[in-house]
């Protein structure tokens, strides 16, 4: 099989020059396999000794050494559903396995003649600034398809901005420098990374030995995050499309733009995302998430090797380079999406074969590779999961408030609930209810808060919240929210209280109790029915800060007694200004009529760009010495060009 | 694994200490009976089950594999809920996993059940030419703080499955005793369906209570 020159086809440039071992290729009679293999034979470098002979598959990962051992079965099966995947990635709904020969060459050439224009449009692209493609729809699909592995290396770091952040000499001088404790851990690590891959494999191989400066050098670089575990999938990723000091400022312009905060001591950022991920889940696919709710599987258990090494652990490879691509136009939004996509794709077997959290937590660990190729579980599914940028910035605002309200020891509360208005439940999705437009794809998605049920600490008192089951006649919405606040001891300047509706048309709901504003209603009731258009967090703002500055505009509720009111808020007025553009409207009627319209974008489309909080870039102190500055530009790109 | 539901209880365990001990070892030399000296760093958790059979009775184990680093700790304390056995694992070859043991006992008793059986376990005792911890001390380390204690070699099996089934066995003690309720889900132990209810005060049953499994 002759996939040279597929989209995705990773025989890449730069791993065969940096590869010092003579590698033969020829046909494996021993082998059995069917999937697309070389076998290497190797010529041990520094001995006059044979090694034995490694079989490896497209991408360079070994397929078993002398017939067989633990690598084996995964990634055999891999290989398979490379081979599944580069045939159905290009030309869409083909099986390979029905094809002619004939079809077979025909097709392979129509995926070169693709990835040759293709080729060239990135080539261009990657003259103008960054942002700018990524604005453009026009790359999205082009992104969307997969960058040629010719030009793959060049665009993520194009994309990524590494220019930015890039200063000559520096990486060299990191090199130089001392011992420091982390770099125990490293090397301890170094050849735990990608044991099965042919450039990482060896002790004394170059693989391991770009890795390990890399990760000594990054542990320099940026001293406050230092080393995380799983740093080193990402760093083995940019080797393989790269020479090292590409890679290194890759893992720079990677972790400072994409990932800031996810490998710091604490993984503060994961656990947000953690929070983050089980709302959507809970709003895409309710009976999944209740499911594996109650096998106690939470995100984190899983997500945690999806987020922090990017998919590298748990995906075929023919995926891995694509969701890498996605990635690096589209941010961490990327993950979320590729996480819920695959959850989608076990979704059957989960509810069917898992009862309980150990046949769950084994099948999510492990997923047989053969389902996640890259056309079933990009295009089919996770291209198609609709989240918005801006809400996901939202959703991470507010549970970053929550998590450190919490480990501040101020007000807790239960996990909230999001659900994505608009957004076809999975069950529509998979029966075919689909919206293929990508242009259309990014659709709002509204936070809704969900009842809290149970106690939250305070500093010293309980403050207890509970919520009345809402009550939803047809199309009418009439929701009762009872909020019990006892011995409130600690002062605290509001909470947000989750009404969960059973319909998602009805998602648009979120309540906001106001604090107590005055101390005798520091154990007082508060009932309220409200309704309120949800408003977006911004990031400067604490969640507290937030609630105080749109009660007084958005929301209408009474505080200080049982008294029960009935708001609601202002349609599309952004919050966020805290001016009193909310208007009240005296029906419960008007809000119904509203909600029931059709989604209205608008809020959305007003938003100023969000400036993401997590990624603020800050070049560390430790570059005081350096002296020049690359900046992206016209001069950086065609440098980038021409350095070819 | 998943289709075999033929077991008496499911006991969970969750194995854990400093990063690069050798605890994925452990877990695949007991799961898998094998070495693979080179395999993936675990970040996050793994995970892996096996069947032991303990005074006639099929228990299940499923093994809760966690990440070492120091970053991972958080995340790892949410495995700690449920774990009727916990493997605390540290390297004779090397001091420092010797002296953190401290640190994750304090993890393991904050968040553990009170009742979970905790099993030292001083690995790579194949490597006696490196050791840095005498096997008198780890015994004694585990004897001041209550906890089982063994030297295993995951890479050439010694001791692996015993450490696994004297936890097992010191637990379903505890079951039989009455210190664990198999109904509370808490404490780590479910009923499976081959359960017989002899020797125990259990009923019959029991075993998809509380929740547990689905439907």
């Amino acid at each position: 099989m002759d996939y040279s020159e597929g989209d995705d086809d990773e025989q890449d440039h730069n791993l065969q020059k940096q590869d010092p071992s003579p590698q033969k290729q020829d046909p494996s009679p021993q082998k059995q396999d069917p999937s697309p293999q070389k076998q290497v034979e190797e010529h041990g470098t520094g001995s006059s000794e044979m090694k034995p002979l490694v079989v490896v598959n497209d991408y360079g990962f070994i397929l078993g050494r002398n017939g067989g051992d633990s690598t084996q079965i995964r990634q055999v099966s891999e290989a398979r559903a490379t081979t599944v995947s580069l045939i159905g990635d290009m030309t869409g709904r083909l099986d390979p396995n029905y094809l002619t020969e004939h079809e077979r060459k025909r097709t392979t050439r129509k995926m070169q003649e693709q990835s040759r224009e293709d080729e060239l449009k990135w080539v261009h692209a990657m003259q103008q600034q960054p942002d700018q493609v990524k604005k453009s729809s026009k790359f999205k699909k082009l992104v969307r398809r997969g960058v040629p592995s010719s030009v793959r290396g060049r665009v993520w770091q194009f994309l990524a901005n590494t220019n930015a952040y890039r200063k000559p000499g520096v990486f060299q001088e990191l090199l130089t420098r001392g011992h420091i404790p982390i770099h125990d851990v490293i090397a301890r690590d170094v050849d735990r990374c990608y044991p099965d891959h042919v450039h990482f494999r060896d002790g004394m191989g170059t693989g391991q030995e770009d890795l390990h400066s890399i990760l000594k050098a990054y542990a320099h670089y940026k001293p406050s995050v230092g080393y995380c575990q799983g740093m080193g999938r990402l760093v083995g990723m940019m080797l393989m499309q790269m020479p090292v000091e590409e890679a290194f400022w890759l893992l720079v312009a990677t972790i400072e733009g994409y990932l800031n905060e996810y490998f710091t001591p604490t993984l503060r950022q994961l656990r947000i995302d953690a929070q983050v991920f089980e709302q959507l889940l809970q709003s895409q696919d309710p009976r999944l998430a209740q499911h594996l709710n109650r096998n106690d599987v939470l995100p984190l258990m899983y997500m945690t090797q999806w987020f922090l090494t990017l998919f590298t652990m748990s995906l075929p490879w023919a995926s891995v380079l694509r969701v890498w691509d996605v990635f690096y136009f589209d941010g961490v939004r990327t993950l979320y999406r590729t996480g819920l996509a695959v959850l989608q794709l076990c979704r059957q077997h989960l509810l069917d074969h898992c009862p309980s959290s150990s046949e769950c937590m084994d099948y999510l660990l492990h997923i047989p590779l053969e389902i996640l190729g890259p056309e079933a579980l990009l295009e089919k599914t996770a291209y198609r999961i609709k989240l918005r940028k801006e809400v996901i910035e939202r959703m991470s605002a507010f549970n970053a408030g929550e998590m450190d309200a919490k480990e501040g020891s101020t007000i807790s509360l239960g996990s909230a609930s999001v659900t994505t208005s608009n957004v076809e439940s999975m069950q529509d999705r998979m029966s075919g209810k689909i919206d293929e437009d990508i242009e259309e794809e990014d659709e709002e998605v509204d936070i809704e808060r969900k009842e809290n049920h149970g106690k939250a600490e305070t500093g010293s008192g309980l403050l207890t919240v509970t919520t009345t089951s809402p009550k939803i006649t047809t199309n009418t919405t009439v929701i009762t929210t009872t909020t019990t606040m006892t011995t409130l001891s600690k002062p605290s300047k509001g909470i947000q209280v989750a009404i969960q509706t059973p319909a998602s048309s009805l998602s648009r709901i979120v309540t906001t109790v106001p604090s107590p504003t005055s101390p005798n209603a520091d154990a007082g009731m508060i009932a309220g029915t409200t309704t309120a258009n949800i408003t977006p967090i911004t990031p400067t703002e604490t969640i507290h800060d937030y609630i105080n500055n749109h009660n007084n505009s958005n929301h209408i509720y009474n505080a200080r007694s049982n008294e029960k009111t009935t708001a609601t808020a202002a349609g599309e007025g952004t919050g966020r200004k805290g001016s009193g553009d909310g208007q009240v409207l005296s029906h419960a009627e008007d809000e119904i009529a509203r909600i029931n319209e059709p989604e209205d974008s608008a809020l959305e489309k007003e938003l100023p760009e969000l400036p993401r909080p997590r990624s603020q870039p800050s070049m560390s102190r430790s570059f005081a010495t350096t002296t020049t500055t690359v900046s992206m530009s016209q001069a950086g790109a065609e440098s980038l060009l021409s350095s070819s | 694994m998943s289709t075999s539901f033929n077991y008496d209880y499911i006991i969970k365990y969750i194995i854990i200490g400093d990063t690069g001990v050798g605890k994925s070892c452990l877990l695949l030399q007991f799961t898998d009976k094998r070495f693979q000296p080179a395999h993936d760093l675990t970040i996050g958790v793994e995970f892996g089950a096996r069947f032991v059979t303990v005074d006639g009775k099929q228990i299940k184990l499923q093994i809760w594999d966690t990440a070492g680093q120091e970053s991972f700790r958080s995340i790892t304390r949410s495995y700690y809920r449920g774990a009727a056995g916990a493997l605390l694992v540290y390297d004779i070859t090397r001091r420092d996993t010797f002296n953190h043991l401290t640190t994750w006992l304090e993890d393991a008793r904050q968040h553990a059940n009170a009742n979970t059986t905790i099993m030292l376990i001083g690995n790579k005792n194949d490597l006696e030419n490196k050791r840095a911890v005498t096997e008198a001390e780890g015994k004694e380390f585990a004897e001041r703080h209550g906890l089982y204690f063994m030297e295993t070699s995951a890479k050439t099996s010694e001791n692996v499955e015993q450490a696994f089934v004297k936890t097992a066995s010191d637990i379903y003690n505890k079951i039989q005793s009455g210190v664990f309720d198999v109904h509370n889900e808490a404490h780590g132990i479910k009923i499976g369906p081959m359960h017989s209810g002899g020797g125990s005060s259990l009923p019959i049953g029991a075993a998809n209570g509380g929740g547990a499994c689905c439907q």
